[in-house]
């Protein structure tokens, strides 16, 4: 998929702002939204945010997670395990990039910035050595592998490896095949 | 709100879902049909429901006040000035990405579709919708036409036939995806090779698809 894609799902992840207009409630297709009363918190869905916040209308309470002490715990959890942990937001830097890059009013903005790009690098530096585990394994006697879990993935990450890491996949899962044929074969032996 | 969607290869099975749900489902029918190798079973009612849903919202703006109509229309589809158009058009946006990814792929395996198409019983659901089967069908008979109009008429006669099995482009349902598990199921044989593995909820797993491709239409899994 195109990131802009996985960028367009995250969209639609409920998050909470203050608004400064009043405005009864909106039966939009999606769900309900409102009432709004100004400043008084309302759930709503992240692109409405983006709207609100465009025209002036409301401001965007940062979510819990985007906080320098819950992040620094994360990236130490992270640094950790050899395994993902559970991500702080399944679209932890969709929504992180969007809020940072409309709101000024998040705490200490440039280092809740650079805590996420460092958890994002930790665990693609995981992602990448689990994938070139996956391509090298061997589960005795060269059967190639077929089936693995892979648990905490965010959708960003696995889009990040998708084209490559199935393509190798299919490329790898061919050859030992046509191998497999040949060993049986007894023209070759 | 309420709506019903009444499914038309099931007569006796009568759904009812919130505008919520159905709009969920488009959803994830969109992105396992831009994830999996070849067409699944059309959604044409989802469609056909949800653009329903948003001619009648559209159809009572004259009611509602100026900043509701905005927001409905941001929903649905607006062209904004200050934003980008593609964050401005969210349901219509996905409907077009749906249907335009399914033309892709009946475009790509015009004949597999076709063949596929008439192997099938009267029983089973099939793969394309109505207008896509004309459009495949139409598409077909073009691409021919053209092949045989530039090239094929010139060439000696005894290289002038199209072999069908030869010539037509299967997809590959073996290729590995990515889903995610959606209802526990046990004992799922994901490999011949190897002994069934039960899914539980919330996990996420790489396979091939030919041998999960049933679950998925089952929805009880979903790509990612």
């Amino acid at each position: 998929m195109d990131p802009a894609q996985i960028e367009f799902l995250a969209e639609k992840e409920s998050i909470s702002i203050l608004p400064n207009f009043t405005e009864d409630k909106l039966y939009l297709i999606s769900g309900e939204v409102g009432p709004f009363q100004p400043q008084v918190p309302v759930e709503v869905p992240l692109w409405l945010a983006v709207n609100l916040k465009q025209r002036q209308k409301c401001r965007i309470i940062t979510p819990d997670w985007m906080d320098v002490d819950v992040l620094k715990e994360k990236k130490a959890e992270e640094l950790e395990g050899h395994l993902f942990s559970k991500p702080l937001h399944p679209h932890f830097l969709e929504l992180s990039t969007i809020i940072l890059g409309m709101s000024s009013e998040v705490k200490d903005a440039d280092e809740v910035r650079t805590l996420i790009k460092d958890i994002w690098d930790v665990r693609a530096a995981k992602l990448r050595k689990s994938v070139n585990k996956m391509i090298n394994h061997d589960g005795g006697g060269g059967k190639p592998l077929a089936h693995v879990e892979i648990n905490n993935i965010t959708v960003l990450e696995l889009n990040t490896i998708r084209g490559f890491f199935t393509a190798s996949l299919d490329h790898l899962h061919n050859l030992r095949n046509h191998a497999e044929l040949c060993l049986n074969d007894p023209r070759y032996n | 709100m309420d709506l019903s969607l009444d499914d038309t290869a099931n007569d006796d099975e009568y759904e009812q879902l919130t505008a919520a749900q159905v709009l969920e489902r488009l959803e994830e029918s969109w992105v396992n049909e831009r994830l999996s190798p070849y067409l699944l079973e059309t959604q044409q009612e989802v469609v056909d429901c949800l653009l329903e849903q948003c001619q009648t919202v559209e159809d009572n703006f004259s009611q509602a006040s100026s900043f509701a109509v905005g927001i409905h229309q941001l929903e649905i589809q607006a062209v904004s000035k200050n934003s980008e158009p593609r964050a401005t058009q969210r349901i219509k946006y996905m409907v077009t990405d749906y249907v335009r990814t399914r033309l892709k792929k009946i475009e790509k395996h015009t004949e597999y579709a076709l063949e596929e198409e008439l192997v099938k019983d009267d029983q089973s659901v099939p793969h394309l919708s109505p207008a896509e089967f004309v459009y495949a069908r139409e598409f077909h008979r073009n691409t021919r036409d053209h092949l045989t109009e530039m090239a094929l008429k010139h060439m000696p006669s005894a290289f002038q036939n199209l072999d069908k099995q030869k010539s037509m482009s299967v997809p590959n349902l073996n290729t590995f995806i990515f889903f995610k598990v959606k209802e526990d199921v046990n004992d799922v044989q994901v490999d011949p090779r190897e002994t069934p593995v039960d899914l539980s909820k919330d996990e996420i797993h790489i396979s091939k698809y030919l041998p999960i491709a049933p679950l998925l239409e089952q929805t009880k899994i979903k790509l990612v």
